[in-house]
């Protein structure tokens, strides 16, 4: 069987926290706060452009046409 | 004086994202919508001095967070809300993740000093290289570079997410049930 490097004791948690992380982030811890990172603002970009913005540019175009006409 | 359609559209493909940086940078949906709105009628009224074939998103990101500094000088007296009121906004979760842990993930970033994490979201969330994010922020490369280094080492710190003894998504939650279980 497989040994997984467990970690050890729920006592230890607190500690290891906030020890000190020493040198490079691996690749792979990269790769999951990306991950995270992605996920977390994934639902304000699933709402697209909001049609207000949309409806901004429009008002503004249209007020600058008849202000310059 | 109408926008040419492809500057139009670049600016509306942009809001996503301007949206998501200006939330992290305000903490609040509404004041970050406000930022957006102001950044693009500014960038409209300015739109002479915008370079055609250049990177219109990183010129309205600039925009949006030279306005956010200066409001931000103005209100330095108002409590600064936290990325909370983000949280609360939201009415569906990623799959993915589940609630704990995106609130675990939300408090982490939340425990970032603001330079930090503005420097994180330009290069880790909003795809802008290093350079780009330098331009953004007016500041060196180096400085972006060791922004966005000590932002990850210190989220993937507090999510414990760290190092080689690190066991997958399930960790942080563990982590916060354990540490809720005592004291």
């Amino acid at each position: 069987m497989e040994r997984l490097p467990l970690r050890s004791a729920p006592p230890m948690q607190n500690e290891m926290q906030t020890r000190k992380t020493r040198g490079r982030l691996s690749r792979e811890t990269l790769g999951k706060l990306g991950k995270m990172l992605e996920v977390y603002y994934d639902d304000v970009r699933k709402q697209g452009t909001p049609e207000k913005f949309r409806e901004l540019l429009r008002q503004y175009e249209d007020r600058k046409d008849k202000g310059s006409s | 004086m109408s926008l040419a359609p492809s500057v139009r559209e670049a600016m509306l493909a942009a809001v996503p994202s301007l949206r998501a940086f200006a939330i992290s940078l305000s903490g609040n949906v509404d004041r970050a919508d406000d930022l957006v709105q102001e950044t693009l009628l500014r960038a409209m009224a300015n739109i002479d001095s915008f370079e055609p074939g250049t990177n219109m998103s990183a010129w309205l990101f600039t925009i949006l967070r030279n306005l956010f500094r200066s409001e931000y000088r103005k209100r330095r007296r108002e409590v600064e809300d936290t990325d909370g009121n983000y949280a609360e906004t939201l009415k569906s979760h990623p799959e993915q993740q589940s609630r704990v842990e995106f609130e675990e993930f939300r408090a982490a970033l939340a425990k970032l000093p603001a330079d930090q994490r503005e420097a994180l979201i330009l290069v880790g969330a909003s795809g802008f290289s290093y350079e780009e994010a330098a331009a953004i922020c007016q500041c060196a490369v180096g400085t972006i570079k060791s922004r966005v280094n000590r932002a990850r080492t210190r989220l993937a710190e507090l999510l414990s997410i760290d190092g080689v003894d690190d066991f997958g998504p399930d960790q942080p939650t563990r982590a916060i049930l354990t540490a809720g279980g005592r004291g």
